[in-house]
């Protein structure tokens, strides 16, 4: 066999050595489909129950996260409106990947308020408008019973009874504005439609009180009572405009509306008192309680279509939806309780006042270059969005094991050259033979041909086998100096012999 | 002229192809080892390593040999220079056979140094520890690895250990309840290692100011809870849960401690109908400390098992297959006890050294062995025998210690902590291999002699002196 194989080469050595290389050259296409590895599967077996469980873990919960970190180098809160925007933008792009299952940070949780708070504030809108409608609808029909009862001569019924109903639905309108106060969020367009209705109404009652014969006193009083009322109104829905115009929220606002609605409660009770009093002496004033009802009728059918377009308004409130404040007042609001202490929610994403972080979480069981572009393309974010006074930083195992796989790379280069320097010192000393550092040049093409046919059975490139080529080197070497060896040594001997 | 190449052709291949050949074989098996390891990566180590040994012999045997045997064959010349080189060899034949004398008289003496000190190496080597904290693999000064103990910094851990519980509804009362007490007495049982846990309880009294919700507003608050959170902490399906444990950043041996209580607790506070795993990647580091620290000395005996078969089922003599072992067994000890005096610590990759020896050694003792009985069989004594083998492999074994010094010194200087330790220990064990193979093998092999019959070639040829 091996004389076999010597007398194959002595005739065809050439085309042996062709062949070889051509099967050197086959198995080095391989090399690109070499990977690195620093995962769980590097250390534990794959079919470990450990691994495994790992792995189910993985898949339900999420798997690995990466940490950005938000440091405040000035004095101040962390949290400023900036600072938040910043991340926003930032999770924007992370919620275009596929491979990232969580976000967690301020914005969403302040995002996560302002939604509730949204809700809270559609839920007020709603009562508000219920509480318009009642009052329309009892005004309705307090107007058509007042002018039944003229008509008829009979006796006024219970308006009193009415009028406390309608202070019912005013007072609806109140709990619905502690409701918005409570959710005073950017909703801008909400607001300032809101306050045109409100206007409206305003101008309504106006009109009401100007159908009141001056001449009368009683008349007189009551339009004057329900004029008051309505330039309540009016400046009620001036102020909501105002606060939408300035597209603050502040919560102010809807105290001020709560204050006006107030007044208005109080205005008809008072309103109430005189008519009881009316009932009195109703004969003498049947005239002018139609009209009177003519008018509550109108203002009732305005109070009732303004309801309708708050309820149409709410239901398409596109404009509704919650984002970040934009003022600092209004985010500290969010972030602080009544008491001034921080929201228990924040505590996991703000350290302190003068760091905050944003975690994410990647899906379970996901390849390490979908780690490693993600958490380049924060690095990058950051890099060219950087904020005043504020220290970023990316860290989470993901980013250090991209960090060591490159590491890697250049580690494994550095050793390559340096065990090829290495090796022709130590050729050119001990080797005492014609052509000493063919050797080196054999070793070489079989680490290239070894790096390939790991691409092709798939065995990556591990911490551990990273140091597989100095090895190579050093061992495989070893057998082309032997055969060197002692083929130059039989060349030497048969000199010797035909001397 | 042109016979001497073919001649010189013949001699390489018949001769030294065998031997490099079985010496590729025992270094094979040696590596074989590697593949029981239960670490992946050693795995990934070991199949690298024996494939790319057999690329380099067949490299070597079809590109080196027929290019040698084309530049002589077809282009002759070069002769002059060799003679000159030949003057030079003498003196370091001198000084080989000196050498050689100097050690088969002390035979007796440097067995037993040899063997005392292995002894005691091995001893050392029980006492070793083992390092698994992959973060000091690495570049120490790598600018992320700074930012991740920043961040351990501020956050206070980022080491998370995570118990999965299994049941048919996770939010019905009773198994919230038990979730909330394990939750909330994690911290307070393991006041050391727990800095702070989470799990669906924590977030409902959150949402609740700190108190758990009444049983009928469970399910409410539940499905009030943001998405992106409760999939944090439940699945989809209601079936499974977590709780997860932010821990200290442990020492793999307190780790695996805190483990083993950790599930001793959970047992303790089992509830029927719940199944619990603790998992996480701090469980997957343990596991790896396990498989390294019970499967290092399995590796090395089973490689030595392996290697001694091998030379069994080659040799068909069990001394001849045992000599080249013995010195291995000897690195073994004295690698021990220099990771003990160096204060290395096992990793990964120290931990395959013990089949890293056998693989080197046992090329170097083959090689001096093969030579041995090649030069026994033309009918020399034992001391003549010897005194040409170390004359004549001892340089080609200084050669090839001399290049696998070389490749490996590379690995002296790598910024990877994991790789700079490892190259330093084989160094020491390449110089080792040096040692015992040209100063304990030749009395080994003397002292050894006498169970080796020697079927010489031929009655005529019996010793000259």
């Amino acid at each position: 066999m091996l004389k076999k194989i010597a007398s194959l080469m002595s005739k065809h050595p050439v085309k042996i050595v062709l062949v070889t290389i051509m099967a050197v050259v086959l198995l080095a296409a391989g090399a690109r489909n070499v990977q690195m590895a620093t995962g769980n599967e590097t250390l534990v077996s794959t079919e470990s129950m450990v691994y495994k469980n790992n792995q189910l873990l993985e898949e339900e919960f999420g798997g690995e996260s990466i940490v950005i970190v938000y440091e405040a180098t000035d004095d101040k809160d962390v949290l400023t409106v900036d600072r938040l925007e910043h991340m926003k933008d930032l999770e924007a792009i992370l919620n275009t990947q596929e491979q990232v299952y969580s976000v967690m940070s301020p914005v969403v949780l302040v995002e996560e308020i302002s939604s509730k708070q949204a809700e809270k504030y559609k839920e007020g809108i709603g009562e508000v408008s219920d509480g318009l409608k009642d009052m329309g609808g009892k005004l309705i029909e307090i107007g058509e019973q007042m002018e039944g009862n003229v008509s008829g001569g009979g006796h006024l019924p219970n308006i009193e009874g009415q009028m406390s109903e309608l202070n019912q639905g005013i007072n609806n309108m109140i709990q619905g504005q502690e409701k918005l106060k409570a959710g005073t969020m950017s909703l801008v367009n909400g607001y300032s439609q809101f306050g045109a209705q409100t206007k409206e109404a305003g101008m309504k009652l106006e009109a009401l009180a100007s159908k009141y014969d001056a001449n009368d006193p009683k008349q007189k009083q009551q339009s004057e009572q329900i004029n008051e009322m309505s330039i309540q109104l009016i400046q009620l829905s001036e102020k909501m405009l105002q606060g939408a115009q300035k597209s603050a929220t502040l919560p102010n606002v809807p105290d001020q509306t709560i204050k006006g609605l107030k007044k208005i409660e109080s205005g008809l009770a008072n309103q109430e008192g005189q008519l009881g009093n009316l009932q009195t002496e109703k004969e003498k004033q049947a005239k002018d309680l139609m009209e009177l009802s003519d008018g509550l009728m109108e203002m009732g059918k305005k109070l009732v279509s303004i309801s309708d377009n708050l309820s149409t308004m709410n239901d398409y409130s596109d404009t509704l939806k919650p984002g970040l404040p934009e003022k600092q007042e209004t985010l500290e609001y969010m972030v602080y309780d009544d008491n001034g202490k921080k929201r228990e929610i924040f505590n996991e994403v703000v350290i302190e006042d003068q760091t905050m972080i944003m975690i994410v979480k990647f899906d379970g069981n996901i390849s390490d270059d979908v780690k490693s572009e993600v958490s380049n393309m924060v690095k990058s974010y950051l890099n060219e969005n950087q904020i005043e006074s504020t220290d970023t930083m990316v860290s989470g195992k993901p980013v250090l094991d991209d960090a060591i796989r490159s590491s890697m790379k250049e580690s494994m280069q550095k050793m390559m050259m340096l065990s090829i320097l290495f090796m022709i010192i130590i050729l050119f000393f001990t080797f005492n033979v014609s052509w000493r550092l063919l050797p080196l040049g054999i070793i070489l093409i079989a680490v290239i041909g070894t790096v390939g046919l790991m691409g092709w059975i798939q065995i990556p490139i591990t911490m551990v086998s990273m140091a597989v080529f100095p090895i190579l080197i050093g061992l495989g070497i070893d057998y082309s100096i032997q055969f060197q060896n002692r083929y130059s040594e039989e060349m030497a001997e048969e000199e010797d012999n035909h001397e | 002229m042109n016979n001497k190449p073919k001649k010189a052709l013949n001699q390489t291949i018949t001769k030294m192809v065998p031997a490099v050949l079985t010496a590729l074989i025992s270094t094979g098996l040696g590596f074989i080892a590697l593949y029981t390891s239960p670490v992946p990566m050693i795995q990934d180590f070991g199949k690298m390593l024996t494939v790319g040994m057999i690329i380099s012999f067949i490299v070597g045997v079809f590109i080196l040999i027929p290019v040698l045997f084309t530049r002589d064959h077809f282009f002759g010349g070069e002769r002059n220079k060799k003679k000159q080189i030949k003057l030079k060899k003498k003196k370091e034949d001198r000084f080989f056979n000196w050498f050689t004398r100097k050690v088969i008289s002390l035979k007796w003496f440097i067995i037993f140094v040899a063997f005392i000190s292995a002894g005691f190496g091995m001893w050392a080597d029980l006492q070793a520890g083992v390092e698994t904290d992959v973060e000091k693999f690495m570049p120490q000064d790598t600018q992320e690895l700074k930012d991740i103990h920043k961040l351990r910094e501020i956050l206070g851990s980022t080491d998370q250990i995570s118990i999965v519980y299994e049941a048919e509804d996770v939010s019905s009362p009773g198994v919230l309840e038990w979730v909330d007490r394990i939750t909330g007495t994690a911290e307070s049982e393991f006041p050391e290692t727990v800095k702070d846990s989470r799990s669906v309880t924590t977030a409902l009294r959150q949402m609740n100011d700190g108190k758990l919700p009444e049983t009928q507003e469970i399910e409410e608050q539940l499905s009030d809870m943001p998405g992106d959170q409760k999939k944090l902490l439940v699945n989809e399906e209601g079936t499974k849960g977590v709780i997860t444990l932010s821990i200290e950043h442990l020492e793999a041996e307190e780790l695996k401690g805190f483990i083993d209580d950790l599930n001793d607790y959970l047992e303790a506070e089992e509830l029927d109908g719940v199944d619990t795993t603790v998992t996480g990647k701090a469980v997957l580091d343990v596991e790896m400390v396990t498989a390294l620290t019970t499967g290092r000395y399995k590796m090395t005996l089973l490689g030595m098992g392996l290697v001694f078969l091998g030379l069994l089922f080659v040799y068909r003599h069990p001394v001849k297959a045992f000599i080249p072992l013995l010195p291995i067994a000897l690195i073994v000890g004295w690698s021990g006890g220099a990771m003990f005096l160096l204060d290395i610590k096992y990793t990964p990759l120290t931990a395959t050294l013990g089949a890293l020896i056998i693989g080197i050694g046992t090329e170097f003792t083959i090689l001096i062995m093969e030579r041995f009985y090649e030069e026994r069989k033309k009918g020399r004594n034992s001391r003549e025998a010897i005194m040409i083998t170390n004359r004549k492999t001892g340089k080609a074994i200084l050669a090839s210690a001399f290049t696998t010094i070389g490749g490996f010194s590379a690995l002296l200087i790598s910024d990877f902590v994991i790789l700079s330790n490892f190259g330093l220990m084989t160094l020491i064990n390449i110089s080792l291999a040096l040692f015992s193979t040209i100063v304990v093998m030749p009395a080994i092999l003397i002292i050894l002699d006498r169970f080796v019959k020697i079927r010489h070639v031929g009655e005529n040829e019996l010793p000259v002196n």
